[in-house]
């Protein structure tokens, strides 16, 4: 198996990806569509391994990045509007999205301090580069604490119904 | 507890117009049988000459919306597990939905009734 060219394990690796992907969406909608999204989306993969099948998968994820960007959004809106109607506690929709936000912010702050180190140059001792780093860990950690908790807030007075209509007029 | 299995009672459908081409172009897939998540893809594909291309989040969005408001309904009917994937499930139009699909192509055909009318339409001459 080590020898199998790369493009051929590009399928499996695009298959784990996507499966990887979902786990962004509400937990609800994924228990409940999650099995058919993936089997829509080896539907759409590209059939053959040939040169022009290199271009389709380069389509498909744009396609698909594109799905995630519009669909992502509006399924939590959706979740947030619909656990509104429901009496569950706040902390079921601020949690998973103080969750997702550090991920996104700690993943971001970490290339941003990896992609100065290495721009900067040799000659930037590392314990600076630590530092910075830790000050992007806690800045990002903060930042999604104080969004998880305006959530919470929002949801408690109402307010995410006017955060949803400007969603939708946006 | 699964949300988009809840009804409520039919509403006018005309209170669901207008509805967004995605949703229309699925109701429209819908209208002539029951199909799965990646026919109905493939259908909106086709009649809207690739225009719109929906992915599978859009789709699974809008379907659950549509379940939800009684559009459409999951048929009893699974696949065959020697020719296809069990995972998939087939949906059709309910009734109601029938109604809101024939609701929304009467809206749209006034309205393309009205701007052909339209003096800016009239004298159009394509290039």
């Amino acid at each position: 198996m080590q020898n199998q060219p790369i493009a051929s394990r590009i399928p499996k690796y695009s298959r784990h990806l996507y499966a990887a992907l979902m786990y962004a969406y509400p937990p609800d909608f994924r228990a409940r569509f999650g099995g058919e999204m993936m089997q829509v989306f080896q539907d759409s993969y590209p059939r053959d391994t040939a040169e022009g099948a290199v271009l389709a998968t380069v389509s498909l994820w744009l396609g698909t990045l594109q799905d995630l960007a519009v669909s992502l959004p509006n399924s939590w809106c959706r979740e947030l509007r619909e656990a509104n109607e429901s009496d569950e506690p706040s902390w079921m929709i601020s949690i998973p999205v103080f969750v997702l936000a550090t991920i996104v912010l700690v993943a971001e702050g970490w290339f941003a301090a990896t992609l100065a180190g290495r721009l900067i140059g040799t000659g930037v001792p590392g314990e600076a580069t630590i530092l910075f780093r830790i000050n992007l860990l806690v800045s990002c950690g903060l930042t999604s604490l104080s969004g998880a908790l305006a959530v919470a807030l929002a949801r408690r007075q109402q307010i995410d119904l006017v955060i949803l209509r400007l969603h939708t007029a946006a | 507890m699964d949300r988009t299995k809840q009804k409520s009672p039919e509403p006018d459908p005309n209170s669901l117009l207008p509805l967004t081409p995605a949703v229309f172009h699925i109701l429209t897939a819908l209208a002539d049988g029951e199909r799965h998540g990646y026919a109905i893809m493939q259908e909106v594909t086709a009649a809207s000459g690739g225009v719109i291309k929906l992915g599978p989040g859009t789709l699974y969005g809008a379907i659950g919306r549509l379940l939800k408001d009684g559009l459409i309904e999951e048929s009893d009917e699974r696949p065959d597990p020697e020719t296809d994937d069990t995972r998939r499930r087939y949906y059709r139009l309910t009734r109601f939905g029938g109604a809101v699909l024939a609701g929304e192509t009467k809206r749209l055909g006034d309205l393309v009734k009205f701007a052909k009318s339209t003096r800016a339409v009239r004298e159009f001459k394509p290039a």
